[in-house]
This record gives structure tokens, C-alpha cells and sequence, in this order.
């Protein structure tokens, strides 16, 4: 493995970075490992991989040049065969299922392992509450406190004021995807303004392992950043004859809203009137809204 | 030999021919009939995912961490270092803030500062602090901690007093002994001075840079998205999330993942709701200072006993921080 060839071959790993990021970029697939709102980075990765592959391939061409950089800084060539394989193909890998499965979506088997977003949350602040109510327990996570205590963390009405008097206003709440998490957020908030709306939603269904057969959740995977930080955003249904709507399947639902206690939290229920089969939509995620932070 | 090369360009060959056919026709066909279950596919979009997000930070660092160490002469930073031990980590801290160089490229930097006699526990808190105190990290650590911006001022504060205390207690333990291999002698630092060459070298400093930290950020969001697919949150949550399990999982995992500091935030934000703000704060200022990947760079150059000993004083040294925060400010 000389010099030459691993500069030739960074050229082609650099290219190949470079054509799957076009590629997802063209095909709109990238919104499904990115937020929209670091899209200006991605055009800047772009642009980079472009040049470096560039003078990467032009620089495999000189392999007189070894010492253009005596900068004590290991050009980490490794000379071993076998491990340069394996290091590549690191890169080549990634790239190449990329392409291959850009279209995939996470669904119920990612939903069941990340949670239920609000139930984690919920479990979360209730541990919160617990303390506060019993103060002498150090051991008790102090860290959440954090969420509540921070005068500058803004509650959902704050982040959503004109959601927040819509919904107060208006008997029947549709959520489609720009404010599918703003009004979740304000559901999980306070049940007791809503019970007895009429409510429109739609998304994936899923369950947990501990779910009875009469219930299972309407969700959308909301994103901050990168898919990985993702979380489900998602109403319970409570009805008998669910069994038809298999987990991964898109659904609309009309309801009633009700409230429900979990885990000592009310949370919304659905008590369903319809329930029908949609298409997944092209942007199977929601994005969080993070600029109203303070 | 001539035939190794052949065969081995051909292989380069195919590759970009195999990038080109998935580029141009992977759409058209199903790859339903591969049968790959869901939860791998999820893992697959994960990994990718976190490594999209991070590569426009890592190419932001390695180019400005090129700049520097092409542009910048180590003799003009030493001149602003003072001859007290314990007034030169000022300027120690606010190299390694303004410096916005990465861990991986922070070692050699270091290293060479060292030959060039700078004192060894100045060297160590740029070492420290330049991968998490530095304007990149804050800028990414905000973007995926939106919703508690206190997150990111907390991470470079609590960052600034363990590098302090680091510095102390390095300067304690060691003095100004010669950690450095022996093999490696000072190297007389002459770059062609010709400018248009200097800008090719930036291109070939953050080529090569893309490469060397690529592999490991690749590796750890591989493990990364491993974890996050097979591992159900709540067990995570039952290995320990308490007040003092929390930070030591968390560091745990920030020393094993090895991500990069412009990165590590994004991974560190879908553990958000699951870790305290503190055991997550653990995991932000850890991993810059030391993990896995930087180890192993340090083992190159520095004495395996100092190499130890310096892993100690920073664990040590960030759990404790981690704990006096939670239990005094939070």
C-alpha cells in the first residue's frame, strides 16, 4: 500500500461522501436523518467534500511531494494491509448503505425502545415532583430540577402562544405537521382545558410491550437535530377492535378527547369515532421549534 | 509488487464505480427482497445520521485547527506564558478557549509545545481545555441543547475550573518531569515559507484530519446508534441514573464512544430526559478532555505511567466537579 494509492483512494471515499450527500440532498431523503434548520451546514459539507476530493485526486497524482508538511503531525498512512482495509472500509460502508436505505424510516420497534417521549418525560418530572414534595431525599436525580427550577426554561405556553390561545378558543383541534408537537406539548401540560374536544390527528401506530389490547398510541417521531435524538410525539386511543391497525401503520383519528391517569400523570386519550388508513406522508418526521429559546 | 499495486487500483476502481451505479440507480430498485430486519435498518439511519450531523463540525475544526497549526509559531504563544506555575494557567485556560482545536489535533500541538519547553502542567490544561472550551463546541453544544441553554454555559464553565484544577494537580503530582517518550526528539519545524503552498497545506492537513478522526467518529456513532437500537432506554436507565451512578455511566460512555467535541453534544442531547442535567454535563466535559481514542493518541507520544496518571487526575477530577455542581447549583 504506497502513498500514492491511499491518496487516490481518499479521493474516491471523499467523492463518495460527497455523492451521498448530493444524492439525499436531491432526492429529499436527507430530512430523514436531519433537521430542515441544519440544512446550511449540510451545503457547507458539500462544498468542502467537493474540494477536498478535488485536491485529494490532484495530489495522488505527485508522489514526489512526500515532505510538503514536516509538521511533526503523524500523516497517519497505516502501513499495515490489513488495517487500512478495515479503516476504509469504515467510510465505504456507511456510505454505501446510505444510499442504499436513505429511505428508511424509524417506526414502532424504535418508537417501543426510545419510549414514548411524554411518558419519559412525564416519569421524569414526576420524580421532580416527588422530591420537591420530600426534600430531605438527596438521592433522589436532583439534576431534573434543572428543568423546572431554570427561570429561563420556557413552558409550552411560552413556546406556543398563539397555539395555546387557538386552542383554547377553537372546540375541535386538527394537528398536522407544523403543529403536531406544539399541541401535544400543550396537551401533556393540562388536560383539563380539552377534555370533551373534538380532536383530528394522524400518525404511526405503536405499542409498548405492557399495552392492553384496547389501546395503542398515534405518534410521529419529532426531531431536534439528527434522527438520533429523536423521541415520539403521540396521543393514546382507547378502543375496543384495534387489533386491525398493526403496529408501523398510518392512521387518521377522530375522537373525543379524554383524560387518562399514568403512572399518577393525566395525559390525553382519544375515545375514537373514526379511524382510517392513510398514506405515510413524504415527511414521515416533525421537527422540534427551537427558536424561541431565550 | 507492481501486481499488488494493480490489483490494489483496481480495487479503488471498483469502489468509485460501486458509488457511482448506488448513486445514479439506488432508487429505482426495492431493496425490500434483502429482508434486513427493521431494527438494523433504524441502527443504520441512526449512525448516519449522527455522522451527517457531525461532519460539518469536524470539517469546521480541522480547518481552523489547520490554519493554526500551519499559520500560528508556537514561540509567539510561549512568550505570553508566565514563569509562575500557578499564573501561568491563565493564559493556559484562555489559549485552550480561543484555540478551537480538536482532541485529536490538540496532542501533537501539545507535544510539541512540550519539546519547545513549555512547562508541562500548562501543556496539559491547553491539552485539557482547547477541545471543550473553545467557541465551535459552544456553538453546537447550544444548537442540540436549545430547549436548556444552560446546558452549554454550565459545560464551559464546569470545563474551565476542571482544567484548572487539572493543571494543579498535574503541576502537584509531576512537577515539570519529561513525560514525553525519549525517542521523540524536538524536530526542527521548517515549513516551506512559500505562501501558496502553505494554503495547499491547510487542504492537506484537513484531508488528512478528515481521516484520522473520521474513523473513530465513525466508530463511535456506530456504537453509538448500536446502543441506542439494542439497548431499550430503560435499561440504560437501570445501570444507573442516581446521583452519583449518573456521571460515572455517562463518563463511561463519553470515554468509550470517543466522539468528537464538536459532535459530542448532538449524541449527548438524546439522552436528554433519561440522565440528570449533571450526569449529562459529566459526559460533555469528560469526553473532550479524554476518551478512548484520545488514550491511544497520547500513548504515541507521552509515557504509558504519565498517560495513567493523567487519566486518573482527570476522571477524578471531573467526577467531583460534576458532583459539587449537582449538589450546590442545580
Amino acid at each position: 500500500m504506497n502513498r500514492q494509492f491511499h491518496q487516490f483512494f481518499r479521493s474516491v471515499i471523499l467523492f463518495g461522501f460527497f455523492l451521498f450527500l448530493l444524492k439525499i440532498i436531491l432526492s429529499g431523503d436527507i430530512q430523514k436523518f436531519i433537521a430542515p434548520r441544519m440544512m446550511p451546514y449540510m451545503y457547507f459539507t458539500l462544498a468542502v467534500l467537493a474540494i477536498l476530493a478535488i485536491i485529494q485526486y490532484f495530489k495522488s497524482g505527485f508522489e514526489e511531494d512526500d515532505d510538503s508538511c514536516s509538521c511533526g503531525h503523524d500523516h497517519d498512512y497505516s502501513a499495515s494491509r490489513l488495517k487500512s482495509t478495515g479503516i476504509y472500509l469504515l467510510f465505504i460502508i456507511p456510505i454505501m448503505t446510505g444510499m442504499m436505505f436513505s429511505d428508511h424510516i424509524l417506526g414502532s420497534s424504535a418508537a417501543a425502545n426510545k419510549g414514548f417521549k411524554y411518558e419519559m418525560r412525564s416519569a421524569a418530572t414526576k420524580e421532580n415532583i416527588d422530591e420537591q414534595t420530600a426534600p430531605g431525599d438527596d438521592e433522589a436525580q436532583p439534576g431534573n430540577n434543572v428543568i423546572l427550577e431554570n427561570p429561563g426554561v420556557l413552558t409550552p405556553k411560552d413556546l406556543y402562544p398563539e397555539l395555546y390561545e387557538d386552542m383554547q378558543e377553537n372546540d375541535k383541534l386538527v394537528l398536522h405537521k407544523d403543529n403536531y408537537i406544539g399541541t401535544i406539548s400543550l396537551l401533556e401540560d393540562g388536560m383539563d382545558d380539552y377534555v370533551g374536544k373534538e380532536v383530528v390527528t394522524h400518525g404511526f401506530v405503536f405499542r409498548e410491550n405492557d399495552f392492553p389490547s384496547d389501546q395503542m398510541v398515534v405518534g410521529r417521531f419529532g426531531i431536534s437535530c439528527c434522527v438520533a435524538d429523536g423521541g415520539v410525539y403521540g396521543m393514546l386511543v382507547e378502543s375496543e377492535d384495534l387489533n386491525q391497525y398493526k403496529n408501523d401503520t398510518w392512521v387518521e383519528v377522530r375522537g373525543v378527547l379524554e383524560k387518562v391517569e399514568f403512572n399518577g400523570w393525566e395525559l390525553p386519550l382519544i375515545i375514537p369515532t373514526e379511524i382510517k388508513p392513510i398514506e405515510a406522508p413524504d415527511e414521515p418526521y416533525v421537527y422540534e421549534k427551537l427558536e424561541y429559546t431565550g | 509488487m507492481n501486481n499488488t499495486s494493480a490489483s490494489i487500483s483496481k480495487i479503488s476502481y471498483l469502489v468509485l464505480i460501486g458509488f457511482l451505479a448506488l448513486f445514479l440507480f439506488a432508487d429505482f430498485f426495492s431493496m425490500d427482497w434483502l429482508d434486513i430486519p427493521s431494527s438494523l435498518l433504524d441502527m443504520n439511519t441512526m449512525w448516519i445520521s449522527i455522522v451527517l450531523e457531525a461532519i460539518p463540525f469536524v470539517l469546521l475544526g480541522v480547518f481552523i485547527s489547520s490554519v493554526i497549526q500551519i499559520f500560528i509559531k508556537e514561540e509567539t504563544l510561549k512568550r505570553f506564558i508566565p514563569k509562575n506555575p500557578a499564573l501561568a494557567l491563565v493564559p493556559a485556560v484562555t489559549i485552550g478557549a480561543i484555540f478551537p482545536v480538536c482532541e485529536c489535533a490538540i496532542v501533537p500541538i501539545v507535544r510539541r509545545l512540550l519539546q519547545k519547553g513549555m512547562p508541562l502542567h500548562v501543556g496539559i490544561v491547553i491539552l485539557v481545555s482547547a477541545p471543550v472550551l473553545n467557541p465551535i463546541v459552544f456553538l453546537s453544544t447550544f444548537y442540540a441543547f436549545q430547549t436548556d441553554t444552560s446546558i452549554a454555559w454550565a459545560r464551559m464553565g464546569l470545563a474551565f475550573f476542571a482544567s484548572l484544577m487539572i493543571g494543579a494537580l498535574i503541576y502537584r503530582v509531576y512537577g515539570n518531569r519529561n513525560v514525553l517518550h525519549a525517542s521523540h526528539t524536538a524536530h526542527s519545524h521548517n515549513h516551506h515559507d512559500d505562501g501558496g503552498n502553505k494554503i495547499a497545506q491547510v487542504f492537506q492537513h484537513a484531508s488528512d484530519e478528515f481521516f484520522d478522526m473520521g474513523k473513530f467518529l465513525i466508530i463511535g456513532a456506530l456504537v453509538a446508534s448500536a446502543v441506542q437500537t439494542f439497548v431499550a432506554r430503560e435499561a440504560l436507565v437501570n445501570i444507573g441514573t442516581g446521583a452519583l451512578a449518573g456521571p460515572a455511566v455517562m463518563m463511561g460512555l463519553a470515554y468509550i464512544l470517543s466522539l468528537c467535541s464538536e459532535a459530542d453534544a448532538f449524541v449527548a442531547s438524546s439522552f436528554k430526559g433519561l440522565f440528570s442535567s449533571s450526569s449529562i454535563l459529566a459526559f460533555l466535559v469528560y469526553g473532550p478532555m479524554t476518551d478512548l481514542k484520545n488514550t491511544i493518541l497520547m500513548l504515541a507520544y507521552f509515557k504509558k505511567r504519565f498517560v495513567l496518571g493523567f487519566l486518573i487526575v482527570v476522571t477524578i477530577t471531573v467526577y467531583v466537579i460534576t458532583l459539587v455542581y449537582q449538589t450546590f447549583i442545580l
